[in-house]
């Protein structure tokens, strides 16, 4: 049926010139499962289906979506939209030139999503509910999220690919309170394929972890806000790597303003510096990761990007027309969260690793002296304009002598990201298990998932708390 | 297929489903449909990204076994009507029993219908493309320039039916404007105005642009500083609710009956206590005429309502839908939410708790009283990291921008001040509340001072400054060129 809808557009396309078009049509699964002190407090089931059209036409995009049934609709409402944007145009798109592809990206599950019942799936959610027990949470939450992504991206340049691309997230959350004090607790895991995941960190794991942070955190003690040297760990790693330097780096924005805008063949960071955004990269420790991609929503591969190599900034991230535009390679970046949203630049797995003079650790916490650890990185936001950032924090140490020592309460970390980049004086290489550092990233109101752990980094100098 | 073809579509498919889950076992069962079109417009600097598209699809609400079961279509063909509502009845079924569980709300008339424009409802794209062009200004002062402008014009038609005998077809309409302007003095900075409405000509396009370039101004060559200490916080509108980081959206999620039916939020078992400053007054207004998320009717098909939620410092009551209303031995009222023209399709997920338009009282005092008795502290807006907050405690370390006062005046515009608190300490400190309001997308309150809020901040690395004067001057010979633009 899909090859007739699409057979049919683009033959309307065809009497309308176009220079360009690609057709998505999804009919995605997904199901969310919500619990909140031991009971489902949310369960969602949903099928996502319909199309979007994107094409090119006098040097302007014009892109539209709606239901699989109206495909004639669909196509009058993208030549509308071509036509609105031929009124505020100013210079030609131009796409860079791509092989075409005629392939699948099926992402394999050991164990699949459709082969295990909701009442299972309930079960596993409970397990985490179950392990955050104890009187002083006074609020557990468990959330599960499995997306299988079922779509078709074809191109007039003749590119036909079949997407089965399964997800699966968990997380914990435990609220701990003593009288008038609370604070909370989060644990996640996800990966790229099916409920194998929980093989690899059980959802009892999860819970536990969720409820030692919240417990650990009440005991603690709050951090006095200010300027410290840090070390900051894996999941750091990826949040700044990501959040910070990865988003400035990205074309669409670049093209607009930023803090790397006319920075290319630059020094943008401390000569030890390896920025990498790697579609490619399908598994880190052993585990599948969260921002594999065999094909992006163009029909580019996934591939390894040194945005920053040896602190020199090589490349901004791109799709094809923010490629073209830079003179750039389309670096397989170009992503949408669903048939009703236009492909924009997004990252993939994002970290930093050593240019030079890997060091272990050890050594890092030794170098900075007295400072802070910062571990478990989560959530995050960047203004890529003003350069600015701010992180959280779930796990937070003191360093004395190079020595690990007193924990303190979670807490945030906030920074200038051409300033932190510059400021990294030590990067160990291990990368770091990539299941604490999956997440959905949101631009433009469309989340992608995204990846993934690295190694640790030591910082002169961050604003905490 | 026409958009009435759809909506005849989507009807039939409600009754399908209703009829379906009634047969399947379902004691209760609720259908609700969408059907809305959408003009997204948008200029970002010179890249026009305009695009239109249809919002559809279809959900279902169950009670099978005493608990809730919930799925979702956008394919409207009758065997996938019965797929979904046996995927809810499924869902339901796999879950135990919820003695809460009351049932859904029965029908009840509201007393105040919102009107809908006619004209935005048919507004053609070349219209809203028309009143999006008249935003943008041609002639910009010296080192200001255009970033981004956006335009979103939603209309369209909603069908919720339930079980219970509620059947509301509703048809809405509304539409925003913003643009966001960067200045190049200094240190690169930038600002956004958005406004929205549901009524064609109440946004002034011609002015929205000129405002927005005010705002930038207001922010041009900020400076970051090196301090840390407790100092008086005057908090803007646009930094208690504005859409770029808006604090006290904190407060409203410790506020939600949900929380408080669970001991999640620091507010629970608080109704009557005073928890904020004596002159401070909080309200939900979904009848507000011309706000884009105004409702006659709330997720669930209760009719919705003004709701003081704390009046005078006092905490009155919380956000409710019929369930948590009915755990808490309240009523609803009206606060089940389905997001809508900004939160993605609504078919996707069930109701739940949510506002629709904050706002808060204004006080006695004026913006510049505030500020002349300030004698060192600072004004902050467009806070990052609000999501990382606390939502229990509500504690918060949030890092914004704005200006530096001393003295009694406004000194100049900084950026990256952090600071942290807690949002139930926050609400007792505040000690000046402003005459003046300022209306955004989704709200309407006035200027807040705390009186004592944790502050730190770092001076920008000096070889970072020292590289952009080295810049600026080289961008004046024309030996460079000017990257922020």
């Amino acid at each position: 049926m899909s090859d007739k809808i699409i057979s049919k557009m683009f033959e309307t396309l065809g009497k309308e010139k176009v220079d360009y078009a690609d057709i998505r049509l999804e009919n995605s699964h997904m199901t969310v499962i919500k619990t909140v002190n031991g009971k489902v407090e949310e369960s969602i089931t949903g099928i996502e289906s319909g199309i979007g059209l994107r094409i090119l036409k006098e040097g302007v995009w014009g892109f539209s979506c709606g239901p699989v049934e109206s495909g004639s609709d669909i196509v009058k409402m993208a030549l509308q939209a071509n036509r609105l944007n031929l009124r505020n145009k100013t210079q030609d798109i131009k796409l860079a030139e791509v092989k075409t592809i005629q392939d699948k990206f099926e992402g394999a599950q050991k164990k699949k999503l459709h082969d295990v019942g909701f009442d299972k799936k309930i079960e596993l959610t409970m397990e985490a509910d179950k392990a955050q027990e104890d009187e002083r949470i006074k609020s557990r939450t468990s959330f599960y999220r499995e997306v299988l992504r079922k779509m078709v991206l074809e191109t007039t340049e003749g590119t036909i690919i079949e997407y089965n691309v399964p997800y699966v997230m968990m997380y914990g959350l435990s609220v701990a309170r003593e009288e008038s004090e609370t604070i909370e607790g989060r644990s996640r895991i996800g990966h790229l394929g099916g409920l194998e995941v929980f093989d690899f960190r059980s959802p009892t794991e999860i819970g536990e972890k969720a409820k030692e942070r919240a417990l650990e955190g009440l005991k603690s003690p709050k951090v006095k806000s200010g300027r410290y040297p840090v070390v900051l760990d894996g999941t750091i790693n990826h949040l700044f790597a990501h959040e910070a330097a990865g988003h400035s780096a990205e074309g669409d924005f670049v093209q607009t303003a930023g803090v790397l805008k006319g920075k290319l063949e630059k020094r943008v960071a401390a000569p030890i510096v390896n920025l990498i955004d790697d579609g490619s990269l399908q598994e880190s420790t052993g585990i599948k990761t969260f921002g594999y991609l065999k094909y992006d929503d163009e029909g580019v591969p996934g591939q390894k990007t040194y945005i920053i190599k040896n602190g020199i900034l090589e490349t901004y991230l791109n799709d094809r027309s923010t490629a073209a535009y830079f003179e750039l390679k389309p670096t397989g970046n170009s992503r949408a969260e669903a048939y009703n949203v236009p492909q924009i630049v997004r990252m993939t797995n994002t970290y930093i690793s050593p240019a030079s003079n890997p060091m272990k650790p050890e050594e890092l916490l030794e170098q900075i002296k007295n400072g802070f650890l910062l571990m478990q990185g989560g959530g995050g936001q960047v203004d890529p304009i003003k350069g600015t950032f701010n992180f959280g924090v779930a796990e937070l140490y003191e360093i004395k002598n190079g020595e690990v020592g007193k924990r303190y309460r979670p807490t945030t970390l906030a920074g200038n990201t051409l300033e932190t980049l510059n400021k990294i004086t030590g990067i160990s290489p291990e990368m770091e298990n990539p299941l604490d550092s999956i997440g959905f990233c949101g631009k433009d109101g469309q989340s992608a998932p995204v990846g993934v752990s690295g190694g640790w980094l030591a910082v002169k100098s961050i604003v905490i708390g | 297929m026409t958009e009435n073809d759809l909506n005849v579509k989507i009807k039939k498919a409600i009754d399908i489903g209703l009829k379906h889950a009634k047969k399947e076992g379902a004691s209760h069962c609720e259908g609700y449909g969408v059907n809305q079109k959408a003009y997204n417009l948008e200029l970002e600097k010179n890249k026009p990204k305009h695009s239109i598209g249809i919002q559809h699809g279809l959900s279902f609400r169950v009670i099978a076994q005493q608990a809730k079961g919930f799925a979702y279509t956008s394919s409207f063909g009758e065997e996938d009507i019965k797929y979904t509502v046996n995927l809810a009845i499924q869902n339901a079924k796999t879950k135990k029993p919820d003695p809460d569980l009351m049932g859904f709300p029965d029908p009840k008339e509201a007393t105040h219908k919102l009107d809908v424009d006619k004209k935005l409802l048919e507004i053609e794209a070349d219209g809203a493309a028309d009143l999006f062009e008249e935003i943008h200004v041609d002639k910009l002062p010296s080192d200001i320039f255009f970033l981004q402008s956006m335009g979103f014009f939603g209309m369209g038609e909603t069908f919720l039916k339930n079980s219970q005998g509620i059947d509301l077809h509703d048809q809405d309409a509304g539409y925003g404007l913003g643009l966001a302007y960067l200045s190049t003095h200094g240190f690169p900075n930038y600002d956004f105005h958005i406004e929205g409405a549901r009524k064609l000509g109440s946004i002034n396009t011609k002015q929205l642009g000129i405002k927005a370039i005010d705002k930038v101004l207001e922010i041009a060559k900020p400076r970051t500083l090196s301090i840390s200490g407790e100092y008086p916080i005057i908090i803007s509108p646009d930094g208690s609710y504005g859409i770029m980081g808006g604090l006290f959206n904190v407060l409203n999620r410790l506020l939600h009956g949900d929380k408080a039916s669970r001991g999640e939020t620091v507010f629970a078992d608080k109704i009557g206590d005073l928890i904020a400053n004596e002159n401070f007054t909080m309200i939900d207004d979904p009848l507000d005429p011309d706000m884009v998320t105004s409702a006659s009717y709330d997720g669930e098909g209760v009719p919705t309502e003004q709701t003081k939620l704390i009046e005078n410092g006092v905490l009155q009551t919380y956000y409710l839908d019929t369930y948590y209303g009915n755990k808490l031995n309240m009523e609803s009222n009206g606060k089940a939410s389905r997001g809508g023209f900004l939160g993605g399709n609504p078919v996707k997920s069930p109701p739940s708790i949510g506002s629709f338009a904050t706002k808060i009282e204004p006080g006695d005092s004026s913006l510049d009283e505030m500020i002349s008795e300030t004698q060192e502290g600072f004004m902050l807006k467009n806070f990052m990291g609000i999501h990382m907050s606390d939502l229990s405690s509500g504690r918060f370390a949030v890092t914004g921008s704005g200006w530096y006062i001393k003295k009694g005046e406004i000194k100049y515009p900084v950026q990256d001040i952090s600071i942290s608190g807690t949002i139930p300490d926050l609400l007792l400190k505040i000690d000046m509340i402003s005459k003046e309001r300022v209306r955004g997308l989704m709200s309407e309150v006035p200027y807040l001072r705390v009186s004592q809020l944790s502050v730190a901040a770092k001076k920008l690395d000096f070889k970072l400054r020292f590289g952009i004067k080295v810049l600026k001057a080289m961008i004046k010979l024309g030996l460079a060129k000017n990257p922020f633009i």
